[in-house]
């Protein structure tokens, strides 16, 4: 690259006087589309929060006791990588304007940067809800059952029901023990560091406790040693009598609805990220060969603060009340 | 400049690059450290978790609203835009009052028999669910 290409896009001496917008206004077309699409993007994501409106009102309980149990470490550290990037690409729309080539690159390096990072720390995120809170295929159940030998004994079963008869259940997964007081154990309540310190106790099920006739006695076989890997990503199959359950959640995003406002903002907030990633690679490929759009940038930058803008208003809503 | 004549809006300017849009001078890395003090304050303010729920979901929906505004104002330029720009985020401002004040009903008191769910955890160890 010999020499930074400096490409304004629209400028007023060039197309005035515009009979559509020249009426003495120098806003750009460019930058009256970019903000009518971000006023679609703010009914867009009102109309979401609106949902989650009504529906905390419905169920506020509900919505603090599982906001309680989200990670507010990675969401902390995802609103501050978003500011950050923020303001690199701030820096980023006015070295653009200054026709400073080294400093654009860089900055939008860093914006970059941020932005796998957020979407990094929001897959680590995604991921434990998989792990433990797991629903997105087929029936998911979180069971707490008396032991069938030691009466004052529970577990907590977590796993898929992969058959069940008039008298038990039979779920593939995972099953934690708990102590006699915890009848009324709630998986969904407890945080992710609560079940990594318990995994030590998980139990795994053994081959000969599948598939045994006798249902009524087929209850999961106490305390023993765990067999292999008991973090196994296969699970084992438990049969659990039905009259043993204590409480039976079935759970995932479309039966919680705290975590189908969860996933459905979150997740959609995550699609505009990676839209945002798109426009930036390659204003970041285009700086590298040499060519500055600063008024391509500058849009760029109002679609990128905007969704930094909207996390803003995520991060408490879904994280911290 | 052929361009210009091209689309015979102009003559050509006297000049062969376009003169810079103007932009504006902003303490870019400022308006960072403040948005990481109220993001702080946000946290700080969720831990201590006063009584009232009512107050908790009030003070962090205002540092948000205030962090909003610190964004839309300094690194969206908004302080330095026109009438134009104002109108346009005017009316989804506007839209948005309206929306919330038409979920006022539905928020209400009235409702909250329909939606109710009982509490998750089941201090006196019922089932949940009756096979």
């Amino acid at each position: 690259m010999s020499e930074t290409v400096l490409d304004h896009g629209y400028t007023p001496q060039e197309h005035a006087p515009d009979p559509v917008i020249g009426h003495g206004d120098p806003t750009s077309p460019g930058k009256v589309a970019i903000w009518l699409f971000l006023a679609s993007e703010i009914m867009f994501f009102i109309a979401i929060l609106g949902s989650y409106i009504v529906l905390r009102s419905g169920s506020p309980h509900l919505f603090s006791e599982h906001a309680a149990a989200l990670s507010k470490k990675l969401a902390g550290a995802n609103t501050l990588v978003l500011i950050f990037s923020s303001l690199t690409m701030a820096l980023a729309v006015d070295a653009s304007h200054k026709g400073d080539r080294k400093r654009v690159v860089i900055c939008l390096l860093i914006t970059l940067i941020c932005a796998f990072g957020f979407m990094g720390i929001k897959a680590v995120e995604y991921q434990s809800k998989v792990k433990i809170f797991p629903g997105f295929h087929g029936e998911h159940h979180s069971i707490v059952a008396r032991d069938e030998t030691a009466k004052d004994k529970f577990w907590c079963y977590d796993g898929h029901a992969t058959a069940e008869d008039p008298a038990s259940i039979t779920i593939h997964g995972f099953r934690m023990p708990l102590g006699p007081h915890d009848a009324d154990f709630n998986l969904h309540l407890v945080s992710e560091a609560y079940v990594e310190e318990h995994q030590s106790g998980m139990s795994a099920g053994d081959e000969g406790h599948k598939g045994e006739a006798d249902a009524a006695h087929a209850e999961a076989k106490p305390a023993e040693p765990p067999h292999g890997d008991s973090t196994s990503k296969e699970g084992f199959d438990y049969k659990i009598t039905k009259a043993n359950i204590n409480s039976d959640l079935q759970y995932g995003p479309w039966k919680n609805i705290f975590y189908s406002c969860y996933f459905a903002l979150t997740g959609i907030h995550g699609l505009h990220v990676i839209g945002g990633i798109i426009p930036l690679s390659i204003l970041l490929v285009q700086a590298l060969r040499g060519k500055l759009f600063p008024a391509g940038t500058e849009y760029i930058g109002l679609y990128w603060h905007f969704v930094d803008l909207v996390w803003i208003f995520l991060f408490p809503l879904l994280y911290l009340i | 400049m052929t361009q210009a004549n091209v689309h015979g809006r102009m003559p050509e300017p006297a000049h062969g690059i376009p003169e810079p849009i103007p932009h504006h001078v902003v303490n870019y890395l400022l308006i960072f450290f403040a948005l990481v003090a109220l993001t702080i304050i946000t946290v700080l303010v969720a831990l201590h978790r006063f009584d009232n729920e009512m107050v908790n979901v009030l003070l962090a929906l205002l540092v948000a609203t205030i962090k909003a505004i610190f964004v839309a104002r300094y690194f969206m330029h908004l302080k330095f835009e026109g009438k134009l720009i104002y109108f346009i985020l005017c009316v989804p401002l506007a839209l948005t009052v309206l929306l919330i004040c038409a979920l006022i009903p539905d928020v209400g008191r009235g409702i909250h028999h329909v939606f109710h769910a009982p509490p998750l955890v089941q201090h006196d160890a019922q089932p949940l669910t009756h096979y």
